[in-house]
């Protein structure tokens, strides 16, 4: 007995067309329940977590959200033994998702990974190089990469911060995670309604413009993965 | 930058990715970290070991080196999403 793949949720009535293919040998069809239309398809087991199987589950959330007026999308590898179990999980947490849906409706997301040629990070020059000589050397330098660390955090939230200034009308909201530092400085994902791109758009190159001593690395329109709950 | 121009692509800091293959990353990280949970916790395999995994940042951080060695024997060259338009460039 196979059991069944979530993909993502719309709004009640705007499912999935026929033949729309999924990871597996079987269409993606659509499940109604309480105000909102699940994404499914049949699985005989969760699929393995790979670029390919990644992007193909992104594929169909993506579909999901260029035609539907509101798209939620849910995470890779959520996958039930049945679809009464799915169901009840999906009943206790209606309104919630109904929410979230409503919040999202007719935008996407816009990631920005902001990187800064000059960030080498926390770690000392030369660190492996030259081993400390004594107890208090190495706390020295511990305490020196703490400092470090929390110098770089600060100007990651900083520049998100005036990131955020700056989109403040084209944008509904923004999310950050700071990085490592051999992967840039921060990553930002901003809830874009269809209606401002433009201006988003224009304002984010005016920000680039004025912050030349960084790289900014656009991507999307997505589907608002980080602002589901 | 016009619109249907394509950004030069151009290396990243010391990780070695180009910038399509970094939007390919902020792509995979979210599919694989965000989106609703409905399950409380995630099993993914990783080399056929099954880890129980909460928070999936570990399936993240291997998910750059991963790309830095299909890129490096040639597996991948560009995954661009077709239809990416990048607005007001």
């Amino acid at each position: 007995m196979s059991g069944v793949y979530l993909y993502c949720f719309t709004p009640a009535g705007d499912g999935p067309g026929p033949d729309l293919a999924g990871m597996g040998p079987e269409s993606v069809t659509g499940i109604p329940l309480t105000g909102l239309m699940l994404w499914v398809e049949r699985l005989e087991s969760c699929p393995e977590p790979s670029v390919e199987t990644t992007l193909r589950h992104h594929a169909v959330v993506k579909t999901a959200w260029r035609h539907a007026p509101a798209c939620l999308p849910v995470r890779f590898g959520q996958w039930f033994a049945t679809s009464a179990l799915l169901e009840e999980r999906i009943r206790e947490r209606g309104p919630e998702l109904e929410l979230a849906l409503a919040r999202v409706a007719g935008a996407g997301e816009h990631g920005l990974r902001v990187v800064d040629p000059a960030d080498r990070g926390a770690d000392e020059p030369h660190a492996r190089a030259a081993a400390p000589v004594s107890g208090r050397a190495y706390l020295e330098s511990v305490q020196r990469k703490v400092h470090r660390e929390d110098a770089r955090e600060e100007r990651a939230r900083s520049l998100s911060q005036a990131v955020e200034s700056a989109m403040a009308g084209s944008i509904r909201a923004q999310r950050m995670d700071l990085l490592a530092a051999d992967q840039g400085l921060v990553s930002l994902a901003h809830l874009v309604g269809r209606e401002r791109e433009k201006e988003y758009g224009r304002r984010l190159t005016v920000f680039e413009r004025s912050h030349a001593e960084l790289r900014f690395i656009r991507g999307g329109p997505w589907p608002p993965y980080s602002f589901a709950p | 930058m016009a619109e249907n121009e394509s950004p030069e692509v151009a290396r990243g800091p010391e990780s070695g990715l180009d910038d399509q293959e970094i939007v390919l990353v902020e792509l995979l990280s979210r599919v694989l970290d965000r989106g609703v949970v409905v399950h409380g916790e995630v099993t993914i395999s990783v080399a056929g070991i099954d880890l129980i995994y909460l928070g999936l940042r570990l399936q993240l951080a291997s998910t750059e080196t991963l790309l830095r060695r299909m890129r490096a024997r040639g597996e991948i060259t560009s995954h661009a999403e077709p239809g990416d338009e990048k607005p007001g460039q």
